[in-house]
């Protein structure tokens, strides 16, 4: 078969002509290999040429594609780096709803930059994650309200969403460079050995820094009175600009080569990422807290998200993470507790100790050898 | 994802999908399951691209392959080829009674073909179609997962399986 089908070296090609030249059964057994080949080759030329009708569309399946994206949010993500953006910014994407809901739960997302650092004076750095349950029915109760109200186009006029991003990826050499890089010592995961991942599968890479900001505009009060809003923002926070801070996170992936095949509770991969804590930053002057009970307020949020986004505890220093489907609770990790969840097949955790943020995902792991993990990064 | 825009993911998209989708049909059995494995695969792209991307399409490819076999290999071999087999009529267009005849006929030869896949296992129906569509052993083995120099020995058996089980098939209308 693989003389048919040129795969054999030239010096076992050439012996096999030799042989096939002496010995008739060989050839026949050749001949009949070779007239089934054809005719199985014509059978499936017909069989695709059929199949090959069937139009396939990639514009509607584009559309397919992007709500499937959207649906599967970044507990599915394999990549740490991806994960962490997607987690974020999923929010931000899209739908105006989203952007509502993140406004106010992140109330959020303002803030600042750095080259306006000099104007800030208020940086709140986020200690602690907390979920916040957002379901698609409150995203669509939202979108209907906007709607309703012709709010949807004019909610972008409360304020302008940037985002900004500071240098560029690229690869790390070892843990010695990721921890210049973080400017600390990294803790090394002991990975217990039936897995069989092993230290020499690490892989390291550095992504950028990133700030997510947000400045309202002068027609703020306009737009949250056509929200329904009963207050009005002070007329010093116009033109202020918010921020969340994300600094530059390295990753480090444990990626099975393919020879290395996974066995059955043996995961493809598995990846760390390491960055220091993300920051909230507000300009100077401008009571925080007032304005997120204005935001809170907004008669656009269904109340039952509203009282669970009123809920998050210590918000300044909070990370407000949107559990769209659910899937994440709370896990406890030594001393310490963090955010985990497990969907199709994969984990993902998410902690912080010493001001150092964690987040590991691997596929094939359960939530406790995670945790296990986890524990021995201490 | 580092150094893919949302532009050119789509650009990546509409490049790759319909081919994807038709290489997929054949492996399958079933263009909406090959549809299906496309659009996870492209997910793979979106999420965990590879650090290196030189060759897009040939990354989806193996990726779109590989998925499909797994999800072969898990519906087992009684999968979804056999399940849907009854269900793929031709679009039907031929007014004529000897362009129907002709349509028939196709659908006889397709659902036979079909048939006859589906009586492989996993492993010999995946080799038999990427040979056919030009893979090398060496890719061929990547996928299955067994040593390069099998690949002949699996290949010489599963033609000659699905040809017995494709002439039955076809033989006894």
């Amino acid at each position: 078969m693989a003389y048919l089908d040129g795969e054999l070296a030239a010096d076992q090609q050439a012996e096999l002509e030799a042989h096939l030249r002496t010995c008739s059964s060989c050839r026949a057994n050749l001949a009949e290999l070779r007239a089934e080949k054809d005719s199985v080759s014509r059978i499936l030329a017909d069989y695709e040429a059929q199949l090959a009708q069937q139009p396939f569309r990639s514009d509607a399946a584009w559309r397919r594609w992007c709500t499937r994206r959207e649906r599967h949010g970044w507990k599915n993500s394999r990549n740490t780096k991806q994960g962490v953006r997607e987690m974020f910014y999923r929010a931000r994407r899209g739908v105006a709803a989203a952007a509502a809901c993140a406004l106010v739960a992140g109330a959020l997302s303002f803030a600042p930059f750095r080259a306006a650092a000099a104007n800030f004076l208020q940086v709140f750095r986020v200690e602690r994650l907390q979920a916040v349950e957002v379901s698609r029915a409150d995203i669509e109760s939202v979108l209907d309200e906007l709607r309703q109200k012709g709010g949807a186009a004019s909610l972008g006029e409360l304020g302008r969403v940037e985002t900004v991003q500071e240098g560029s990826a690229r690869k790390i050499s070892s843990w010695a460079e990721a921890g210049r890089v973080l400017g600390r010592e990294l803790p090394v995961p002991k990975l217990p050995a039936p897995l069989g991942l092993k230290e020499e599968y690490a892989a390291f890479d550095y992504s950028p820094a990133f700030t997510l900001s947000f400045t309202l505009t002068p027609k703020m009060n306009e737009v949250l009175q056509a929200l329904g809003s009963k207050k009005l923002l002070p007329a010093a926070v116009r033109g202020k600009k918010f921020s969340r801070h994300f600094p530059g996170l390295v990753r480090v992936h444990y990626a099975r080569p393919r020879q290395d095949k996974a066995g059955p509770n043996q995961p493809h991969y598995l990846s760390l990422a390491f960055f220091n804590a993300p920051e909230l930053r507000v300009p100077e002057g401008v009571d925080v807290e007032e304005l997120r009970s204005i935001l809170l307020d907004l008669p656009i949020l269904p109340s039952d998200l509203r009282q669970r986004l009123a809920a998050v505890r210590d918000w300044q220093h909070t990370l407000p993470v949107p559990n769209l489907e659910g899937g994440l609770h709370e896990v406890r990790i030594g001393d310490t507790t963090g955010l985990g969840g497990e969907e199709h097949g994969q984990v993902q955790l998410m902690w912080q100790r010493g001001g150092l943020w964690h987040l590991l995902n691997a596929d094939n792991l359960s939530l406790e050898q995670a945790t296990a993990i986890a524990a021995s990064l201490e | 994802m580092a150094g893919i825009t949302e532009a050119s993911f789509r650009a990546l998209f509409e490049a790759h999908y319909a081919s994807l989708c038709r290489r997929l049909a054949v492996l399958m059995g079933d263009p909406a399951l090959a549809e299906d494995v496309v659009q996870e695969a492209f997910l793979k792209l979106y999420r965990s691209p590879p650090a290196e991307l030189t060759n897009p399409g040939a990354w989806l490819a193996r990726v779109a392959v590989n998925l499909a076999y797994n999800r072969l290999r898990r519906e087992g071999r009684r999968g979804p080829l056999e399940a849907r087999a009854g269900t793929q009529e031709a679009v039907q267009t031929a007014p004529s009674p000897e362009e129907e005849l002709m349509v028939k006929e196709k659908q006889v030869q397709v659902r036979a073909a079909l048939t006859a896949l589906t009586a492989l296992t996993a492993r010999d129906r995946l080799a038999l179609v990427l040979r056919y569509s030009g893979y090398s052993y060496a890719e061929i083995a990547a996928v299955i997962g067994v040593a390069a120099g099998s690949v002949g020995t699996i290949l010489a058996r599963a033609q000659r399986s699905f040809r017995l089980a494709y002439l039955a098939k076809e033989g006894m209308r």
